[in-house]
């Protein structure tokens, strides 16, 4: 079966400078992957080709196997997107926005559109015109656009953006029942918590470099650790350093460490440590959030970054813009 | 089947928009202006027969047609390309602004046919623009001034009877709304080029400006066959006694040019662009 979306060697540079680099990227059909990474990271520019509105410098993008040419996605049905900040025609009510857009793709039914409306809380002020909505209100509209009809890949750049806490909820949830409805989604996002508790895969994507992919509890679970607070932090160091069982120790506050453990279970550091004379002031498991992978990957791609610009300067100027 | 659905939704969104109904509704202003002065004062045939000793004047000198037929050069010189760049400008650049046009090209359709509905919508709208004043011209006039004769000076007097002034206007409304839609094609794609409708319709305008002026000027008189703003009052030799084909031939030309180039020129433009708003 053909991956729902895949790219190949994706590029965008503008002028000198990189929007996206070299962006190799499966989604398999059925995943809520997730596309992480901060603002200016090439998030938006890499959803953008997906979808045919940008042209990449090099590379490929192929949806279902289907390449994506200048006209983007020309099959109806295959792709529902909603690109940044929702984009309405503010005289238009609610209704004929929707209507409007869908039509696109071909007959919508009259309870396609109610069931879309209704889906996002909108049935009731469908009539009145967009510029009366909040903005809460339009992301939703935004996203009952993308619902009609039914796509089988759906694309959401900052779906989460003006939503309210009830709103964030409803929308998470939607994508799940879309997900168990065989909706393939693909989101991007600057919010890790909205990212780890929506998403199955993750993609993390910093300056246009996409650096780590994969499922997200298979990232998670490979970075499980330990939160220890002692009372005598030196003769806790010796006790840490000395310990088999102790693959890896990091001081994170005064007298507190993060401990990754090669063998044995919390129980035994805690023995040993208070054996040795160390008090034990708190041992806590701490699951490894999508933020501390997040902050390491961006770190080692930033220091990585300027190693490569100080290497630049170093370089004659003949040599500099010279092949990538 | 996907371009007539495009081309009903541009059209849907330029005929909601309020902003639309002030350009017909200033024409409505112009009309009734024009047809109170000469209702007061008289047409402005009136001197220059009464400066003829040679005239005697009998009968009816003004009627619906002479209204329809006067507006015709304030109103399709100055406030008509003026209203249509203001439309035209902001077709693209209104979409790239509210961002709307990615929601248009996420949809399973093809750039061409969604560049190819905006220019058919902005003609669509030009051509209405220009038969409406004509129409509002003909009716108010009418309303006024009843039915009768075209009095109308172009090298010498010409006495027009009502079929033939309606017919003779009939096609100065249509040459005049093929200026319009070479107007509209000049304002549509700045509208590609620009993300500002206002941009858009200032570029337009200054364009045609600049045309005039150019064509005023003696050192440009090379130019001045190749300029739209030379064209746009090629509709006032219709009203001559005999209608002379072969002066027509080239400004239509020209007018027809200035309409398929932007629009060729705004297909390639549109099928390249990053659409980044």
């Amino acid at each position: 079966m053909e991956p729902a979306v895949a790219t190949e060697g994706l590029q965008k540079r503008y002028g000198r400078s990189w929007a996206v680099r070299g962006v190799d990227l499966v989604v398999e059909a059925g995943q809520i992957y997730g596309l992480l990474g901060p603002n200016g990271a090439g998030k938006s520019t890499t959803m953008r080709m997906l979808l045919g509105l940008i042209r990449p410098t090099a590379g490929h993008v192929r949806l279902f196997g289907r390449s994506i040419g200048l006209d983007g996605v020309t099959e109806p049905g295959l792709v529902g997107a909603l690109v940044e900040a929702p984009a309405l025609w503010e005289y238009l009510s609610g209704y004929r926005n929707l209507a409007m857009v869908a039509g696109l793709s071909g007959a919508v039914s009259a309870a396609e559109l109610e069931w879309a409306l209704r889906r996002v809380r909108l049935w009731g002020r469908h009539r009145d015109r967009v510029k009366t909505y909040s903005h809460g209100m339009r992301q939703r509209l935004a996203i009952a656009q993308t619902l009609v009809p039914r796509p089988r890949l759906l694309v959401l750049d900052e779906p989460a953006g003006g939503l309210d806490p009830e709103g964030l909820i409803e929308v998470r949830d939607l994508l799940r029942e879309l997900a168990a409805d065989g909706v393939t989604i693909m989101l991007s996002s600057h919010l890790l918590h909205e990212v780890e508790q929506t998403c199955t895969h993750v993609g993390i994507i910093a300056r246009g470099e996409l650096l780590a992919s994969g499922r997200v509890d298979e990232l998670l679970g490979a970075e499980e650790r330990y939160q220890v607070q002692v009372t005598d932090e030196q003769a806790a160091e010796r006790v840490l350093s000395s310990l088999a069982a102790v693959r890896e120790h990091q001081r994170v506050g005064e007298r507190e460490y993060a401990v990754w453990l090669a063998e044995g279970g919390p129980e035994a550091l805690n023995a040993e440590l208070v054996r040795a004379g160390v008090g034990v002031r708190g041992l806590a498991r701490r699951h490894t959030a999508l933020e501390d992978i997040y902050m390491e990957l961006a770190g080692a791609s930033r220091a990585s970054a300027e190693a490569i610009g100080s290497a630049m300067q170093e370089l004659p100027a003949n040599l500099e813009g010279g092949p990538e | 089947m996907k371009l007539g659905r495009l081309l009903a939704d541009e059209l849907a969104r330029i005929f909601w928009q309020k902003g639309t109904y002030v350009g017909y509704g200033a024409l409505v202003v112009l009309v009734s202006l024009m047809t109170l002065a000469i209702w007061r004062f008289g047409s402005p045939f009136h001197e220059r027969l009464e400066a003829g000793s040679d005239f005697l004047i009998a009968g009816k000198l003004i009627s619906g047609v002479t209204v329809a037929r006067l507006l015709m050069e304030p109103a399709l010189l100055v406030l008509v390309p003026l209203l249509v760049a203001a439309i035209s400008g902001g077709v693209f650049a209104a979409e790239m602004q509210r961002g709307t046009m990615r929601v248009l090209l996420c949809r399973p359709v093809r750039r061409w046919q969604v560049a190819t509905a905006k220019y058919l919508a902005g003609w669509t709208h030009a051509i209405s623009l220009t038969l409406f004043l004509g129409l509002s011209g003909l009716l108010i006039g009418w309303a006024v001034f009843g039915r009768g004769e075209l009095i109308a000076f172009r090298g010498g007097l010409t006495i027009l009877t009502e079929q033939m002034a309606l017919l003779r206007l009939g096609q100065a409304y249509l040459v005049a709304a093929l200026g319009m839609c070479a107007v509209a094609s000049v304002a549509l794609l700045c509208s590609q080029l620009v993300h500002s409708p206002l941009t858009a319709t200032a570029a337009t305008v200054a364009f045609l400006l600049i045309g005039g002026v150019l064509a005023a000027m003696p050192y440009f008189e090379w130019l001045s066959p190749y300029l739209l703003s030379t064209h746009l009052e090629v509709f006032s030799q219709l009203f001559s006694s005999q209608v002379e084909i072969a002066p027509l031939r080239w400004p239509l030309v020209c007018m027809g040019l200035y309409v398929v180039v932007p629009f060729i020129i705004g297909q390639i433009v549109f099928r390249y662009q990053d659409i980044t708003c």
